[in-house]
């Protein structure tokens, strides 16, 4: 008999394989395998029957008032059968004689009296009432232990009376004890099933967050594993903004708490807070208390743990029923349309340092239990009832705890998931370190290149300068060496030289005043006085100035002024007139100068009109390729210009700086060489830049 | 030495008479003053002329239809069997060193001194030097 019940580890095929080896031994009419719930219920796990005598009882449950503490107690203690003769009405406990009891024992009595007091009295009358009702006239009752604990009984029922010979009653004792010990290897497979199970999906979990994909996906990948992991309805990863990212970033699956687009993440509350928040301490190590494992066993049917609503083990917590914690009363609206009911918070932290933390949610349960017979558990009730007809409890929206397997898998997926983000932050930490130093060596580089370049500019100018100004001076120099050697014939060439030397010198200096400016403006010194400018009046002046030249060389000078005020610095304004002005006479021999002066819209700026000054002459034009660069100093279009036309080849460049400090343009148009040039520029109607320095 | 034929080419009118006189007056030289390529090769080939002083800016002159340098004039004329022999010093505005070597290794000119010339009587001396050196050969 224990060769069959130990040929499998299964514990359902153990006690299938038990019951019907009992009952084939003894003969009775229903043998049955009776478990405990935690609550102190129990159900019918495993039964055979025999004649049709007495009805299956398969699968039911029995209150956990049936069987009163006392008696359970008993059975631990005396680890002994109790065999009920009901017609007798006399209980008979283990080998030894009665004594008779005919008070009902109190669990005191069974801790202080001794065992051989307890052994034998008269049955309760209520057990009997108990019996009687269900049709039975022979009961023997067999604990089954497992760690110390009382797991079930195993029980035989007759619908006659029945004496057991003490060989028999000694063998159903030893398979009993067999059944023991096969429940304890039973469960050790179970155990490391789970935990080989547990393993499974931490290794899976582990090698996907080593993987070369996006951290993204990795995240939600290991969040759905999890999720999947411990049966939950969805889940949640929370990760802080940190130092890298500015962001928090959530990887959701599942099903979800609604959350407008305007509310916080839930981590964001005060429940989460307390693990993340800036108050969140480290992580207590408490003891935990035996009552918490017992909400925590996996095979557990929930009536009274109702009130171990949340529990708080080590460093995550979880809440077995969200209706019942009070830090989650402000977001119970959004759970309403949802099934959840349990959720679990896994905190993520590296040392102090909170990283965010996963969370887990559950959906409720509906539950289906048969009773035998139906019973109102608000009553106590005292005797009987009177049919144990299966009565068939549904309940909807029961809580489903948080099992230790579970919490386990996941304080493991917790901690793979802290190492995989800290990792990514370093990773990443690293990266933006490599970023920043190439950034700054190529600012550096950029830097350099333009510093280079400057110092060129810079070097290319000082020798134009230098070229320029040798010109004159030569020309200078060998008429004074002239005088001073008296290499002259007659008063009218020592009149000639000494006029050649003057105009030489004075040439210079004029190119000395024009590189001095340009100077001042490139070193950000020239500085500009916006004041309103009467431009009719400014350009009556220049007519004036201009009409000797005008009159000598016979070229007409019109102005067609339609602006009667502008915002610009009237010394520099004057000086680009005149400078512009004197380059249409110098360069014009027949025909007319036209200035102009309009308003106009700015097509970039449509708020910000512009005034356009316009001068047009007839004179003797230029080709397109040298039209933009006539704006770069020393340049003129042609070489000999100079030795025909004088000038210092930076009258332009200066009138380009000046029109740029007041926020203008100027540009060049000539159709071609002969055919006239016009020099046009742009200054704001009025300021929008602040008056001040330029650069 | 003296009564040399001094070909001063320059498109600076002014500059260039100048120089002219003070060369005349200091050296006793005889100076010609042109800006023009076909007249200084016609010159320089017909063995009159016994040193050229060129000018490196000549923004007006062309030969061939291209724009040249004096630098670029100095190179044909030291390129040319009939008129390498001649000696020939380039005057430029261009003082900078960097800028000098330059112009000498293009040009293959004999000498180059820069404007303003503050000293004649060295010029002249270079002059003499230069065409010692020659008619020693």
């Amino acid at each position: 008999m224990t060769n069959r019940i130990r040929q499998s580890l299964e514990l359902q095929e153990i006690l299938s394989a038990t019951v019907a080896e009992v009952q084939s031994f003894l003969g009775t009419d229903r043998i049955k395998i009776y478990r405990f719930q935690p609550d102190g219920s129990g159900q019918v796990i495993a039964e055979a029957t025999h004649s049709g005598r007495l009805p299956s009882l398969q699968g039911l449950y029995f209150p956990a008032s049936d069987i009163p503490s006392y008696a359970k107690e008993l059975f631990v203690k005396a680890r002994q059968r109790v065999i009920v003769d009901v017609p007798s009405q006399i209980t008979t406990l283990s080998r030894l004689d009665p004594t008779q009891t005919a008070t009902p024992l109190t669990l005191d009595d069974i801790y202080t009296t001794p065992i051989e007091d307890v052994l034998q009295r008269p049955v309760d009358p209520c057990h009997l009432q108990y019996l009687t009702a269900m049709g039975v006239q022979s009961s023997l009752v067999i604990p089954i232990l497992h760690r110390q604990e009382l797991w079930g009984l195993l029980v035989s029922h007759h619908a006659k009376p029945k004496q057991f010979s003490k060989q028999r009653l000694q063998t159903v004792q030893m398979v009993a004890d067999h059944v023991s010990i096969a429940i304890a290897q039973s469960q050790l497979l179970t155990n490391t099933r789970a935990k080989a199970d547990r393993e499974a999906v931490i290794n899976q979990i582990s090698t996907l967050l080593h993987a070369p994909i996006p951290v993204g996906e990795v995240l939600q990948t290991v969040l759905e594993r999890a999720v999947k992991a411990v049966d939950g309805a969805g889940g949640r990863l929370y990760l802080m903004a940190n130092e890298l990212s500015s962001m928090t970033q959530l990887y959701t699956v599942g099903a979800q708490p609604v959350t407008r687009s305007t509310e916080p993440p839930l981590e964001a509350g005060s429940f989460w807070q307390q693990f993340i928040g800036p108050e969140a301490s480290s992580p207590q190590h408490s003891e935990i208390d035996p009552n918490i494992w017992l909400a925590l066993n996996p095979d557990h049917r929930d009536r009274d743990w109702a009130t171990l609503h949340q529990q708080t083990v080590h460093d995550l917590c979880l809440v077995n029923d969200i209706t019942q914690e009070p830090l989650l009363e402000v977001v119970q609206s959004r759970f309403q349309d949802t099934h959840i009911r349990s959720l679990l918070v896994m905190p993520l932290r590296y040392g102090d340092v909170p990283l965010g933390c996963l969370t887990i949610f559950r959906n409720e349960i509906d539950t289906d239990v048969s009773w035998a017979g139906r019973f109102d558990p608000d009553e106590r009730h005292q005797c009987v009832r009177s049919s144990f007809e299966v009565w068939r409890e549904l309940k909807r929206g029961q809580i489903r705890p948080w099992t230790t397997n579970e919490i386990e898998l996941l304080r493991s997926i917790g901690t793979h998931l802290t190492m995989a983000v800290m990792q990514h932050r370093l990773y990443q930490c690293e990266r933006e370190q490599r970023i920043l130093v190439e950034m700054r060596n190529s600012e550096l580089n950029v830097a350099r290149t333009s510093a280079e370049a400057a110092s060129r500019l810079k070097s290319d100018f000082l020798s134009s300068t230098s070229h320029e100004l040798r010109t004159p001076l030569a020309s200078t120099l060998n008429y004074l060496e002239l005088l001073r050697s008296g290499l002259y014939d007659n008063p009218e060439e020592l009149q000639e030289y000494i006029n050649i030397a003057y105009q030489s010198a004075k040439n210079l200096v004029d190119i000395i005043n024009d590189i001095l400016d340009i100077a001042k403006i490139e070193a950000g010194r020239m500085s500009v006085q916006f004041e309103t400018v009467d431009l009719r009046k400014m350009l009556q002046q220049q007519e004036d100035l201009f009409r000797p030249e005008s009159r000598q060389k016979g070229i007409a000078l019109v102005v067609d002024c339609q602006v009667e005020q502008l915002q610009a610095d009237a010394v520099k304004l004057r000086q680009i007139l005149t400078n512009l002005l004197a380059n249409a006479f110098k360069f014009t021999n027949t025909g007319r100068i036209v200035v102009r002066a309009s308003q106009r819209c700015n097509t970039s700026h449509p708020s910000r009109p512009v005034v356009e000054v316009s001068v047009t002459d007839t004179g003797i034009g230029i080709d397109r390729e040298h039209k933009d660069s006539l704006f770069e100093p020393f340049v003129q279009a042609d070489g000999s210009i100079k030795r025909r036309y004088g000038g210092t080849g930076l009258g332009l460049t200066i009138c380009k700086r000046l029109v740029e400090l007041m926020n203008g343009q100027i540009w060049l148009e000539s159709p071609g060489k002969g055919q006239g040039t016009t020099i046009t520029f742009t200054l704001p109607a009025w300021p929008h830049a602040q008056p001040g320095q330029s650069h | 030495m003296s009564g040399l034929n001094v070909l001063l080419v320059d498109d600076d009118d002014l500059l260039a008479k100048g120089t002219a006189k003070l060369i005349q007056r200091l050296g006793g030289h005889q100076v010609d003053i042109t800006a023009e390529p076909a007249d200084i090769f016609q010159r320089c080939r017909s063995q009159s002329i016994d040193i050229v002083l060129m000018d490196v800016n000549l923004p007006e002159a062309e030969w061939l239809g291209q724009p040249v340098s004096g630098a670029d004039l100095a190179h044909i004329l030291k390129t040319q069997p009939q008129t390498a022999h001649i000696p020939i010093i380039l005057v430029t505005a261009y003082a900078m060193l960097t800028e000098r070597q330059p112009l000498l290794d293009l040009s293959q000119a004999d000498a180059l001194c820069v404007k303003p010339i503050t000293n004649y009587q060295d010029l002249l001396q270079l002059i003499d030097r230069l065409c010692n050196q020659r008619s020693s050969q």
